[in-house]
């Protein structure tokens, strides 16, 4: 299980690395402008305040000028959890789906170690990437904090850190299911990002539609976002909601791997 | 007792034909060979096997032990040369190599370079540089280099040149050697004539027949042909059933004959036959022969 695990990440190191740069580069241009808002917070306050309600609650603006409303609007409402979404989502999508398309699965399962092994290291590597880039960011905003002099709590950092994993780990899991059923990379990329989206999308408009309010307890996004993490600590409900989910999805990715006809190029 | 035993395995997928009541036995120390035109079953009968897609219905058993249930254990003791010498681009042959060993918790690095200097592969170049020929050597590589009781080898010698080929039919002759059932499936006929025991013909998911290529030969359809003192007119065999494609030129007789060839040979030297020729089928000839009976 180990060879696998080292495996997986060894064929995934490049993304891996460009998905840290990507996310450090964004955590570090978005928090390099905070100074000029805080600077300048009345004035900002007063000038967000003249936006349309329906913008402010759809990218939930509310006390934007500070650490938290800043941190959770800019990065922890969206670009963290998407960036952790695309990783444990590529790897997770490639997980079977990979093996099957390039013809290597047919040597690999016939080799001493059981599918449902193969795939729970797999799952091991891909959780793992979405742990360790989601505290890449966390101590990427703990060294700019001091920098750019915001206030926020470490815990609260964790708190959104910790929602942000959730969240990754969800998706990691819809990524692994998508690709035991499918034996397409492309696809289960392309639906996990689709559903990704969409629950984004859901839940950002429903602070403005009450037609989605029957749906919103079903939304992943809500799950992990709106017991906003910055401001009120974890969420231990909704990140339990996510983190059940996502077991759920591998568990039955497993299960269909595990009696799935694997097909060849 | 088989090394591996099929007993009426089918395989659908859904309507369509993968394979049907298949069955056969390969036993220790013996190269089976199966043959078949492109869509013929022989792939979906290793797979099978191999539980890489499941039965529809029918049993099998490598080893003595039930091939169409998940066994970690049973797969220790095969190797397994895909069609597709699908490997991890991203990997040194030797690196690929080490993580299938370490797969099977075996250190084989010995085997490896032994196996390599062999071939002819340098073991340092990565497989995405590597030719068609020298990354199914690597694929060769890794299905003997733990030395299995049970060989499946799909299309093995395909992209490889004859020197290297040759030293792929030294190796296939150590395994057997050693006592290693091998089940070799080729559309290079004069491949599995030269290296197999016995074969199995597939056509459209079924077998047409299990035999040993010398007794296939000895029932198969022979050309024979007779030259006589005087002109002969082809009537003169009209009685005799198991001939055809009977030519006649003035006092030269050919045609086919196929399973016991006394009745004819008595009835030529009656007519005044003074000499025979007799041409032997090729493996190819039979296969042939059987598809188009089909």
């Amino acid at each position: 299980m180990i060879a696998l695990y080292v495996k997986t990440w060894r064929d995934h190191w490049r993304t891996f690395f460009a998905w840290s740069l990507t996310l450090i580069t964004l955590i570090s241009i978005q928090m390099s402008i905070y100074p000029s808002i805080s600077e300048n917070k009345e004035a900002l306050q007063g000038f967000l305040e003249s936006y349309p309600e329906a913008i402010r609650k759809i990218f939930r603006m509310q006390d934007y000028t500070s650490g938290p409303g800043f941190l959770s609007t800019e990065l922890y409402s969206m670009m963290i959890p998407l960036v952790l979404i695309a990783v444990g989502g590529t790897w997770g999508a490639a997980a079977t789906a990979e093996e099957e398309d390039e013809g290597t699965a047919d040597l690999l399962l016939t080799l001493p170690i059981s599918r449902s092994r193969i795939l729970i290291s797999k799952m091991f590597a891909a959780i793992s990437v979405v742990i360790v880039l989601a505290f890449l960011g966390l101590l990427n905003v703990i060294v700019l904090r001091g920098v750019v002099d915001m206030e926020i709590e470490t815990a609260k950092l964790l708190a959104g850190t910790i929602s942000s994993i959730a969240i990754g780990l969800f998706f990691t899991g819809v990524a692994f299911l998508i690709g035991a059923h499918s034996r397409s990379k492309g696809v289960a990329i392309g639906v996990v990002t689709g559903v990704a989206l969409i629950t984004f999308l859901i839940y950002s408009l429903s602070a403005l539609v009450d037609d989605f309010d029957p749906i919103m307890p079903y939304n992943p996004m809500q799950w992990g976002l709106s017991g906003m993490p910055l401001f009120e600590g974890v969420d231990v409900v909704g990140s339990l909601k996510l983190v059940a989910g996502g077991l759920v999805a591998m568990i039955w990715a497993i299960m269909k791997f595990d009696r799935k006809d694997i097909s060849t190029p | 007792m088989s090394s591996v035993h099929l007993d009426k395995l089918s395989k659908f997928y859904g309507n369509t034909v993968g394979i049907v009541e298949v069955s056969f036995d390969v036993y220790p120390g013996e190269v089976f060979g199966i043959l078949g035109p492109n869509g013929a079953g022989k792939t979906t009968a290793i797979r099978t096997l191999l539980g890489l897609i499941k039965a529809t219905s029918g049993k099998a058993t490598i080893l003595g032990r039930d091939a169409l249930v998940p066994n970690v254990e049973l797969r220790e003791q095969i190797g397994y040369l895909p069609g597709i010498a699908a490997t991890y681009d991203r990997y040194t042959a030797r690196g690929y190599l080490r993580f299938i060993a370490s797969m099977r918790k075996m250190n084989l690095d010995d085997e490896i370079e032994n196996l390599s200097t062999r071939l002819d592969l340098d073991l340092d170049s990565h497989i995405h540089d590597l030719s068609k020929g020298n990354r199914q050597k690597v694929s060769v590589i890794q299905a003997f280099m733990h030395k299995p009781q049970v060989l499946f080898l799909d299309e093995p010698t395909s992209g490889l040149d004859p020197i290297v080929q040759r030293e792929f039919e030294k190796l296939l002759h150590e395994s057997k050697r050693r006592g290693a059932a091998i089940l070799l499936s080729s559309h290079v006929l004069s491949e599995v004539e030269h290296l197999a025991d016995r074969i199995a013909i597939f056509f459209k998911g079924k077998i047409l027949v299990v035999d040993e290529i010398s007794k296939l030969k000895e029932k198969a359809r022979h050309r024979i042909e007779f030259t006589f003192s005087r002109q002969i007119a082809g009537e003169d065999f009209g009685q005799n059933t198991n001939i055809s494609e009977i030519e006649v030129e003035e006092n030269r007789l050919s045609c086919v004959v196929r399973g016991s060839q006394r009745e004819l040979l008595t009835r030529a030297v009656e007519l005044g036959a003074f000499e025979v020729r007799t041409q032997e089928s090729s493996l190819e000839e039979i296969f042939l022969d059987l598809i188009g009976a089909k």
